[in-house]
């Protein structure tokens, strides 16, 4: 049942999101401003998402999942409804930062701490990663979805079907008041929130896993930000950009799906390990090889088995080693790391064109930053925390 | 011609995929999972082939509709 409701939420959630950018030009031009206003509400969007994770997840740990998720769905409704209004920057700008609190409520932190609390430990890192692979077929379906919408009417009115769209995660936050039946979810109901935070921030590996998140962020976004314009300027065919996102989609849900089943079978932090490798030697492969199309369609191909893999190994980390009680709160607060890498990904890629004008610089900082990352994510011990191991030898004592 | 050009690319990424499954399974000492590993890999398989069918068609019809690379805004997460 949560895997229903947390598929379905992260589906919708993760569709709305992606399907923003449909607006940038007939929202620019309605407001008579350039694309620089539109560029720059995303922006701040992208950052509350990742400031809003750790205070939903804080809510959904201590409230339930179903009453945060239901908050952050009202907050998008309100969001879509106020930007379907919008007469000023300032409605632009306010409309997607409330969708951005929003979004973190039924975002990632809520959901995958609601599914981790709710399943067995031996399959826990493959659900997570079927929850991950439904939103990244949310971001692949949504966006012709959201085309179609706009065609037949006019953006604004696109806007209110979204809403409709979007009120069906109600039902969704709904089922997800069912999380945290497993026996693995009781594991550190004896501790506040607080001293969860301070447990983990004590933890060498919690550190570890969250600098490491950092560079998944920064390399995604990059690639996702800059590829296509990088695309244009090697003089291409122009079919090469669409398809290389729509494989880089394709992929996603195939990897995310694999490296979930992984997860419960090998050691999460190995498999982190080789992925972050397995991206910088993508992208020294990339910088190195001649661009033509098999070579960039298997660059944005094998990206993508890498793209979101690594949230449920990461995640799944995070429950297996401070247990799954609070779970949102810990990936939320890792999650945040993720979104600074994120902006930085897309603003460093634009600054350092503009410098130098090309990305090369770019990309040896993503392939060097794969690797630093690789080495940290080897450094975390993958063994529960000593409260949980105790109470688990007590457990077996009795 | 981009449809050819997929199709060895997908080709030669399910080789990867597979092999990694090959590799994963004799590294695994013990598993604790419920879920077989033929019964995953055969709807793993199913979904992908799916998925490849349902993007070649939709590429195919609606890339000529819109700008799929100018407007398809990416917020990975």
């Amino acid at each position: 049942m949560v895997l229903i409701g947390g598929s379905g939420c992260l589906f919708i959630s993760f569709g709305i999101r992606h399907s923003f950018g449909m607006y940038l030009i007939p929202v620019s031009n309605y407001l008579e401003v350039g694309r620089e206003t539109f560029g720059l509400a995303m922006a701040i969007q992208v950052l509350l998402i990742g400031m809003g994770s750790p205070i939903f997840g804080a809510l959904s740990d201590k409230y339930g999942s179903g009453k945060a998720a239901l908050l952050g769905v009202i907050l998008v409704m309100l969001g879509l409804t106020w930007m379907s209004n919008i007469n000023n920057s300032f409605d632009l700008i306010g409309s997607l930062a409330l969708m951005g609190i929003g979004g973190a409520g039924c975002g990632t932190a809520v959901v995958l701490g609601a599914v981790g609390r709710s399943v067995k430990k031996e399959n826990r890192t493959l659900f997570l990663g079927v929850v991950m692979a439904a939103g990244s077929l949310g971001q692949f379906v949504m966006v012709p979805v959201v085309t179609y919408l706009i065609q037949i009417s006019s953006w604004a009115d696109s806007l209110v079907n979204l809403i409709i769209i979007a009120s069906i995660m109600l039902v969704f936050s709904f089922i997800l008041s069912f999380s945290g039946k497993s026996e693995s979810s009781k594991e550190g109901t004896d501790q506040s929130i607080k001293e969860s935070i301070k447990e983990a921030f004590s933890s060498k590996s919690y550190n570890l896993l969250t600098i490491g998140f950092f560079v998944c962020g920064f390399h995604v976004t990059f690639v996702a930000t800059h590829l296509p314009a990088f695309l244009e300027d090697q003089s291409l065919p122009s079919w090469l950009g669409g398809w290389s996102l729509a494989l880089v989609g394709l992929f996603n849900i195939i990897g995310t799906l694999l490296f979930g089943r992984l997860g419960d079978r090998l050691s999460k932090k190995n498999l982190l390990a080789v992925l972050y490798s397995l991206r910088s030697v993508l992208f020294l492969l990339f910088i190195i090889l001649p661009k033509n199309e098999l070579s960039v369609l298997l660059f944005a191909s094998f990206l993508g088995i890498l793209w979101l893999s690594t949230v449920p190994l990461t995640s799944g980390i995070i429950s297996d080693v401070f247990g799954s009680y609070y779970m949102s709160t810990l990936y939320g607060i890792t999650f945040f790391s993720h979104q600074i890498g994120s902006f930085l990904g897309s603003w460093l890629g634009g600054r350092i064109f503009d410098f130098y004008g090309s990305y090369n610089a770019m990309w040896w900082i993503c392939v060097a930053l794969g690797f630093i990352s690789a080495m940290f994510h080897i450094a975390i011990i993958e063994k529960p925390v000593e409260r949980l191991s105790k109470k688990e030898l007590s457990y077996q004592n009795e | 011609m981009p449809t050819l050009y997929v199709l060895i690319t997908f080709s030669i990424c399910w080789i990867f995929i597979e092999s990694t499954f090959l590799i994963s399974n004799k590294l695994v000492i013990e598993n604790h999972s419920n879920y077989s590993n033929d019964t995953f890999l055969n709807s793993f398989r199913l979904l992908a082939l799916f998925l490849l069918i349902g993007t070649i068609i939709f590429m195919s019809n609606l890339q000529s509709e819109f700008d799929f690379q100018k407007y398809y805004f990416v917020c990975p997460l």
